[in-house]
């Protein structure tokens, strides 16, 4: 309510400007309309022309327009390659939704109409599968796929699908809506997450719930005993997450304790220095168990989880831009 | 005398030993070293009058002023075209090769210092200056121009389209100039034969808005109107040939030239020292920027030491030498200075002009997997090697601005604390080495006050 009344407050303030700057009465109609609606010149004066000049009817018109142009202008831009973009992750009350969204250039990706529109996304995908997935599974994991995505209807009744039309109009980049991912689970496992980011504005982080970055990553875990550190879960789950998102393992594994061998093994590697490290960096580790925890290089995750008393129940990871089917 | 000759090839190889990658700093600004390079020997001959004349070789003309330059704009908006037209106008006056636009839109990605960078260069020069243009598709592109220095921006002509006016991301375009240094701007309104005059005042009347807005010169920046397909189509008019010969008119006029390496203060990084029997010490190094002459006060500065001293003599390539200036690979005979004193990584300056510092912050660009860097993030506290002229030390990572690791192939913001302090400066740029791996490239942003070395040393 007041967005909008400010919003009309400071469109009259730009329209008393420009009325001063400009005479002739079509050309200072034109930059109103322009202002107001953020449309292209050539149609707001399309518009202009079709109504003999009448600011209001060229405006309801422009808005009818929208989805129309926004169409055409999505079909002329299909063919052409996504491959920057951003992540949207939303984390509530044992549900997490992430979805990528994808654009063409990075300018795009860190402009805050397209970041609004991939928060729209997650908020109302988040919504849908909240609605039909309201299953007790232990841990429920699904998929939804472009087409999935594009169904979804916002708050406003609109699909998706026509969202993303409207903002291909209106940013003329191609865009898709790539992947999305609903995780439902139940006491007494808790979903950690972490988006890690460079793109996202203060200013949508601070009104909303969800967040935006170029990776992210949510970890299904539960707690088998005491945390040993005091961690509360939240902040368990966002490391856990975190180092999902860095170290990008492929899956879980098994953890399996270093016997006296190994742990002497070990130290003599210790001992050896810099040459023995180099060989081992060379082989990327892919079971997240056997992985050396991000945060403490000294352990592995799996030391890390015994001495906190958790067991990772499931993971997923999100890179912007990847190539299928290396998740 | 006889000894300093000797080094000339340990001084020669100096600069390609440091590191395993070609030194691609500036590269720009080599041409011209290169060049400066031959007045200088030319200019050593005529006043020792004695050497043979030289034979089948070409006179050195003056070149041009140098400025690199690049385009930004909304994909569709024509900036590609508009590449190809400038080339296209000025291959006809002789100062350009045509690439044609597909040879400017399909530029293959490059390698430099081994990082993969998405542009498109071509040059061409008008009757003032000589331009190198850059064109690259996305964000990131530009800043790994400037973090790595390969073509550091110094203007950048923003292209829009009359039929859109200004997109969202016009925003975006104007922040990254802001970030990676671009002052000036000079704008091109594309398409202007698809509207009329009235659309174009009002396009033309927003751009100005919006520049202001992001901290341009709103009023006075130059805004050309025209097509750059029909200059591309070679189609007379004002906004077909013409409008590209105004623009590079106004380009000429509105971005200043940057001040001449020769122009700054004198510096040189020590690349190593000698000690010549009966003479003294010498050290020797290519001299970065600025012109010095014998007996002229300097100062070493590096490895937490200051030394002030004299230079008593100057060579290179065997020869005494009248006059050191950027560019030239040379040494330094020092009065009262033991060779214990001097190191390599120190820096021989002007007394005053630089200092030691162990803190500073910077932009930095961590190589990706594919690149040769490393496959995990790091964190804060994270100690790589880090190199800048011929120095190299350890220093600690902070991360800043609430970021709390960095990934493989992302740029970064943060604050580097030297193990001791160095000579620093905004704009330097340096490598960061961890074992045998290049971690990244990096420019000093901001010198931060120097940290306390805890045990008091």
């Amino acid at each position: 309510m007041w967005g909008g009344r400010r919003y009309v407050f400071v469109n009259i303030c730009r329209l008393l400007h420009q009325s001063a700057v400009s005479s002739s009465s079509v050309k200072s109609n034109l930059s109103k309309l322009r202002k107001k609606t953020g449309f292209s010149f050539i149609n707001c004066k399309k518009a202009l022309e079709k109504f003999h000049n009448d600011i209001e009817k060229a405006e309801a018109w422009l808005k009818e327009q929208a989805q129309k142009e926004g169409w055409s202008k999505a079909t002329k831009l299909k063919d052409r390659a996504t491959a920057q973009g951003v992540i949207g992750l939303m984390c509530q009350d044992h549900c997490a939704t992430m979805v990528e969204v994808n654009c063409e250039t990075d300018f795009v990706a860190r402009n805050t109409k397209f970041q609004h529109f991939v928060g729209q996304v997650v908020t109302s995908a988040m919504a849908e599968c909240k609605k039909t997935h309201s299953s007790s599974e232990n841990v429920l994991k699904k998929h939804l796929s472009q087409e999935d995505l594009k169904n979804i209807s916002s708050h406003d009744d609109k699909t998706l699908g026509e969202h993303l039309v409207l903002a291909i109009g209106q940013i003329g980049e191609n865009m898709s809506l790539r992947r999305g991912l609903f995780m439902r689970t139940s006491d007494p496992n808790t979903i950690g997450s972490y988006v890690h980011s460079a793109l996202t504005s203060p200013k949508i982080e601070q009104s909303s719930k969800f967040s935006l970055g170029k990776y992210a990553a949510l970890v299904v875990f539960r707690k088998t005993g005491e945390v040993h550190s005091g961690l509360n879960p939240t902040d368990l789950g966002r490391r856990l997450s975190q180092h999902v998102v860095g170290m990008n393992p492929l899956r879980i594994g098994e953890y399996t304790p270093p016997t006296a061998e190994e742990l002497e093994a070990e130290k003599s590697e210790e001992n050896e220095e810099t040459d023995k490290q180099s060989e081992s960096e060379e082989k990327v580790e892919e079971e997240m168990l056997k992985q050396e925890y991000l945060l403490d290089p000294n352990l592995t995750v799996g030391d890390f989880l015994l001495e906190e008393n958790v067991e990772v129940l499931d993971f997923a990871r999100y890179e912007c831009g990847e190539q299928e089917g290396t998740t | 005398m006889a000894s300093i000759a000797n080094l000339r090839l340990c001084i020669f190889s100096a600069g390609l030993r440091k590191l395993n990658f070609p030194q691609t700093f500036k590269d720009v600004s080599h041409l011209q070293r290169q060049t400066l390079l031959q007045t200088q020997l030319c200019s050593l001959k005529t006043s020792a009058a004695v050497l043979a004349e030289p034979k089948g070789k070409t006179s050195f003309k003056r070149t041009k002023p140098h400025l690199n330059i690049g385009t930004i704009g909304h994909v569709d908006h024509g900036k590609t075209t508009l590449t190809a037209a400038i080339t296209k106008v000025l291959s006809e006056a002789g100062g350009a090769k045509f690439h044609k636009y597909d040879e400017i839109d399909k530029a293959p990605e490059e390698k430099k210092r081994g990082i993969t960078i998405n542009a498109a260069h071509v040059e061409y020069e008008t009757s003032n200056r000589h331009y190198a243009h850059t064109d690259c598709p996305g964000h990131a592109d530009y800043i790994k121009n400037m973090i790595t220095g390969t073509a550091q921006m110094e203007g950048a002509i923003l292209v829009v389209a009359a039929t859109d006016g200004q997109m969202p991301q016009t925003r975006e375009h104007l922040l990254l100039a802001k970030q990676i240094g671009v002052d000036k701007i000079v704008v091109f309104i594309n398409k202007a034969d698809a509207v009329d005059d009235e659309v174009l005042e009002l396009v033309e009347l927003e751009m100005r808005e919006v520049l202001a807005e992001f901290g341009f010169d709103g009023e006075n920046t130059p805004i050309i109107i025209g097509s750059a397909l029909q200059a591309l189509e070679g189609k007379e008019g004002k906004i077909g040939i013409d409008c590209v010969h105004e623009l590079l008119g106004a380009v000429d006029e509105w971005i200043p030239l940057p001040v001449r390496d020769l122009d700054k203060e004198y510096m040189m990084p020590i690349e190593a020292s000698y000690t010549i029997q009966g003479r003294g010490t010498v050290v020797s190094g290519r001299v970065e920027r600025g012109k010095i002459k014998k007996n002229e006060e300097v100062e070493l500065v590096g490895h937490g030491r200051k030394i002030k001293t004299v230079v008593t003599g100057l060579e290179m390539f065997h020869k005494m030498l009248e006059e050191g200036q950027a560019g030239d690979q040379m040494g330094a005979l020092l009065r009262n200075v033991k060779r214990d004193d001097t190191k390599r990584g120190m820096v021989m300056c002007k007394p005053g002009s630089l200092d030691l510092h162990n803190h500073v912050e910077a932009q930095v660009y961590i190589l990706g997997k594919d690149e040769g860097g490393r496959h995990k993030p790091f964190t804060s506290n994270f100690s790589p090697q880090m190199y800048s002229y011929t120095w190299d030390v350890a220093a600690k990572i902070q991360l800043i601005g609430g970021k709390e690791m960095v990934m493989p192939g992302e740029d970064a913001t943060l604050n580097l604390q030297l193990l001791k302090p160095m000579v620093c400066e905004q704009g330097q740029r340096f490598t960061l080495r961890d074992g045998k791996i290049t971690l990244g490239t990096g420019v000093i942003t901001k010198v931060l006050p120097n940290i306390e070395e805890e045990d008091g040393k």
